[in-house]
């Protein structure tokens, strides 16, 4: 890696533990910077409401954040290059209306948080395998997975009407309709190990291989021809970024965007080798969404769902690099 | 690495032999040149001879070593393949570019040191593209990205390299610089194989000429001796001369009439 | 000739006058909508798609009248309770639930049909049209709800006004009662309430019903200021909101041992004095614009303000059900009721 990246890098890691820091102390309840010192390494005297407030409602979520904004922008990247398509995030294998599909099904029969999670990952898994199953059987080429996903992801999106339609609107049809719409107020610690063990699992994976990663960018020629076994390769990865993915959707619902977004801010920045690209993508991404999240708590006396802010963000973002992309080919002014 | 292919025969469905019966032999040093029409099997010859298809009948050795005792990633290691030039989608530099090759050198989960840029500075240098090591790929011209797939063979620690069309889309400054890239490297011991469209290229670069008509291989054999009005009217269908230049270098020109030039002048050129 | 003519215009006259005697009369109401609706009577076909508005169709004692039914809660005769099925035998036959089929409506001769004014419009205009007589409710309010039963008694005609204006007096009288009890009570020191909905981060919001209830009950609710329906919220606002009672609806899978006993939720107010209840069902859930949400009223105050409630709730409760349901409670029932 040549120096600007490398430095950008250094630079973009420290960032997100400040934000973390400033989520465990901004919020509606008004908390002094020593107190929250304090409650967070289990020193002095705390009142056990601000104990309780920081260690148990503050700090799960910031964690919720952090792992989830990694997930996303991480396996985003990691897809960017494998279809060699700039412009898909984990939608493109179903993996969302999987775990989207999964989770509500769970909620409408009121299953217990750990059904939810794990409806939420069979899910996800059963529509990439799915997908997967389509390729083996139609030749694994860009063309037929891509539209492999969008047949499964319509299919998951139709069961899932069906269950809102099923859904009792004084039972569980709000929560389902709300989760829908991403969140992170539920975050607590009961539910959230499998998130943070799988998060450090994959984060590490996708660190290990990051360099490797440049080889899916080539043709499956140059690659194989590099001595790289591509369809190995190729399904590590995917099923790794399912993981991923499927955890963080299972704790906060669909939250989209980041992973299309926040890879190309990190190529703009650090450049497209994935050496530099996936750290700079985990950085951003745990640091957006630590930023959109405590927003999304602390504006209103109530949830602002994280996928509004998400998109309302998103888009616009998404334009102005779609500009440049164009500036830069010298398609407009 | 001495290259050497003994009869080999594919075909994608039973019954359509695309390959039949292929030998060659590339020494180290050695340039060939295969030419034939659109569909003949240059690129499936290729792939053969670089372990990206396996022939169905016969044999393809690298060093004496059957190719498909090799693992893929011993394969990379001794054969390159410089792909035709395409528009990439992400803009990586020259030197990341190169650096990808340095693939099967590195484990699973290694990321390459200070050994593996050396070896691309090596590369960049020997094809005469240092300079170019910072600059996106994606903003070179068509003739220096061809070197920088060169390197990038070379930066693998292939002694063999296979070409792909090279020339194909580069004018014909580009097209020498190439070229004599690749005589260059010949002279220090590398081999190549070269699928091209060009039969005066290999009049001018090449050390043996091998033509496919229809899969198999018609004549093989010196630039002077294999490419022959006949050898070029079999590969290609049509009439072509062979001329001679003052300096007593050869050309192929088709043999079509000229608009406006009278048929005698036609014959007045011909040798 | 004349005289056989003669006889026979006799015989028509009074045949239309015998006619016009016993011909219907017509009841005109001003429905929630604003619009006015004629109604010949008697109402013997009654429909009733607005969840809360059968249980006013019961309260009014018109129950057997009913041929077709929502029930607020219950979307299938599985969700039905035992005390629901002993209340209407015909449950089975009359039950309905999900959206109006207007064929199944017209087919079961409706001569009356009560829709939600929020949120049954296009039904509703379409049996408008096909000449069916629809009053549209519109109650987010305990006035609107008042207002509510004496238009359906007045629709109805007869015994159902007369009980009509029997609930508006207990209506007031009990009301009345509780802030007699409470009026002691400063506003500084009125219990705050958080009212959450059917998970325990969701609460309702300050133009809801439960809102209502709670301020009749002497209380404040905490989401007074949050708009539109159910709000979800997050532990940090109501830890910030700390409130001293927390209410469960009767519907829904939270229980109050899952606020309780979870360590989240360890450092509120409410759950530090074990104050956590779930409303209890056995008709009609007490939240809601039904009759029931009286007892509602009553209930909650009791849990308040334990100390200086004087209403007798297992009386009330006896009373309102056996007048206005015809229902007499078991001694299970009872308990639920009166227990928690």
């Amino acid at each position: 890696m040549s120096a600007a990246p490398r430095r950008a890098v250094w630079i973009l890691i420290l960032v997100p533990p400040v934000l973390f820091l400033a989520a465990l102390l901004i919020g509606r309840y008004g908390v002094r910077p020593d107190d929250a010192f304090r409650a967070l390494f289990g020193l002095g005297d705390v009142p056990d409401i601000l104990r309780s407030l920081i260690l148990r409602v503050r700090l799960p979520r910031a964690l919720a954040a952090a792992c989830i904004g990694t997930n996303l922008a991480v396996c985003g990247a990691a897809l960017q290059g494998l279809f060699r398509n700039p412009l898909v995030d984990s939608r493109i294998l179903g993996i969302s209306s999987g775990a989207a599909f999964g989770t509500s099904l769970a909620l409408l029969v009121s299953a217990g948080a750990a059904a939810v999670q794990g409806s939420a990952f069979a899910f996800a898994l059963a529509a990439v395998g799915l997908v997967a199953l389509i390729g083996w059987r139609f030749g694994a080429t860009t063309l037929v997975i891509v539209i492999g996903g969008i047949l499964v992801s319509a299919l998951f999106n139709a069961l899932l009407g069906l269950i809102k339609y099923v859904a009792d609107p004084l039972g569980n049809l709000p929560t389902i309709t709300y989760w829908l719409l991403g969140g992170l107020g539920g975050s607590r610690w009961s539910i959230l190990p499998p998130l943070l063990v799988l998060t450090g699992l994959g984060l590490s994976f996708f660190l290990l291989i990051r360099w490797r990663l440049n080889l899916l960018t080539l043709s499956d020629t140059e690659a194989t021809s590099l001595g790289v076994r591509i369809r190995p390769f190729r399904m590590a990865v995917i099923v790794v970024g399912t993981v991923m993915v499927a955890a963080s959707v299972a704790v906060g619902g669909m939250i989209g965007w980041i992973g299309l977004v926040v890879p190309h801010v990190a190529r703009a920045w650090v450049g497209p080798d994935h050496k530099a690209l996936i750290p700079a993508s985990a950085a951003i991404g745990a640091g957006t969404l630590l930023v959109l999240d405590t927003i999304a708590r602390t504006a209103l006396p109530s949830e602002i769902p994280l996928g509004i802010l998400t998109g309302l963000i998103g888009v616009p973002a998404f334009f102005l690099l779609f500009l440049r992309f164009l500036r830069a080919r010298g398609e407009t002014r | 690495m001495s290259l050497v292919a003994e009869s080999i025969r594919y075909a994608y469905r039973v019954g359509h032999d695309v390959l039949t019966d292929v030998s060659l032999d590339v020494e180290p040093g050695h340039t060939l040149f295969v030419l034939g029409a659109n569909g003949s099997g240059k690129t499936t010859l290729l792939e053969c001879l670089s372990g990206l298809r396996t022939p169905r009948t016969g044999r393809v050795l690298i060093d004496g070593i059957r190719l498909t005792d090799l693992g893929p990633r011993e394969r990379a290691c001794r054969i390159g393949v410089v792909p035709q030039l395409h528009e990439p989608v992400f803009s990586y530099t020259v030197g990341q570019a190169v650096l990808m090759g340095r693939a099967p050198h590195l484990g699973l989960f290694e990321r390459p040191g200070r050994k593996d840029r050396q070896a691309v500075a090596r590369a960049l240098n020997a094809v005469g593209v240092t300079g170019l090591h910072d600059r996106p790929y994606t903003g070179i011209s068509g003739g220096e990205r061809q070197l920088v797939l060169i390197a990038r063979g070379l930066a693998q620690g292939a002694g063999c390299l296979l070409m792909d069309e090279p020339t194909a889309h580069l004018d014909p400054h580009h097209q020498h610089d190439v070229l004599s890239v690749v005589r260059q490297l010949a002279d220090e011991g590398f081999s190549f194989v070269v699928t091209s469209h060009h039969p005066n290229n290999a009049l001018l670069y090449a050390d043996e000429v091998m033509f496919l008509v229809d899969g198999a291989a018609v004549v093989r054999g010196e630039p002077d001796v294999a490419i022959t009005e006949d050898s070029l009217r079999s590969a290609y269908g049509m009439e072509f001369e062979i001329v001679r230049g003052a300096n007593g270098s050869r050309a192929v020109l088709p043999r079509v009439l000229h608009p406006t030039a009278p048929t005698q002048d036609a014959e007045s050129q011909s040798d | 000739m004349s005289r056989v003519l003669c006889a026979l215009m006799v015989t028509v006259l009074m045949a239309g006058l015998a006619g016009a005697a016993v011909a219907d009369e017509i009841v005109e109401v001003v429905d929630q909508t604003g619009a006015s609706v004629r109604i010949p009577q008697p109402v013997q076909r009654l429909v009733s798609v607005y969840g809360a508005g059968t249980f006013y169709v019961y309260t009014l004692g018109a129950s057997e009248s009913l041929v077709m039914a929502w029930y607020i809660g219950v979307k299938g005769i599985g969700q039905a309770s035992a005390s629901m099925l002993r209340l209407e035998p015909r449950l089975e036959e009359i039950l309905a639930f999900g959206d109006p089929n207007v064929e199944e409506v017209v087919a079961r001769d409706a001569q009356l049909v009560l829709v939600d004014g929020s949120r049954h419009g296009a039904f509703a205009d379409q049996m408008t049209e096909l000449g069916v007589p629809v009053i549209r409710y519109l109650v987010e309010t305990p006035d609107a709800l008042v207002e509510a039963v004496l238009l359906t008694g007045t629709a109805l005609g007869g015994t159902a006004l007369d009980r009509a204006n029997a609930f508006i007096e207990d209506y007031n009288r009990l009301l009345a009662a509780v802030a007699t009890d409470v009026g002691s009570v400063t506003p500084e020191d009125r219990v705050r309430v958080l009212f959450l909905g059917t998970n325990p981060l969701q609460a309702a919001s300050g133009e809801m019903y439960q809102t209502f209830l709670i301020e009749a009950a002497g209380g404040v609710s905490v989401t007074k200021e949050l708009a539109g329906y159910w709000n979800e919220v997050n532990l940090e606002q109501i830890l910030l909101w700390n409130p001293n009672v927390i209410v469960i609806p009767p519907y829904g899978p939270v229980q109050p041992s899952d606020i309780l006993e979870s360590p989240d939720w360890a450092t509120i107010r409410a759950v530090q004095d074990g104050r956590v209840h779930r409303m209890p069902r056995v008709i009609a859930p007490m939240d809601t614009p039904v009759p029931e949400s009286l007892l509602g009223v009553a209930w909650m105050a009791s849990r308040f303000y334990p100390d200086l409630v004087r209403i007798d709730l297992a009386a009330e409760i006896d009373r309102f059900y056996s007048l206005y349901y015809g229902y007499d409670l078991t001694d299970e029932e009872r308990e639920l009721l009166i227990g928690r």
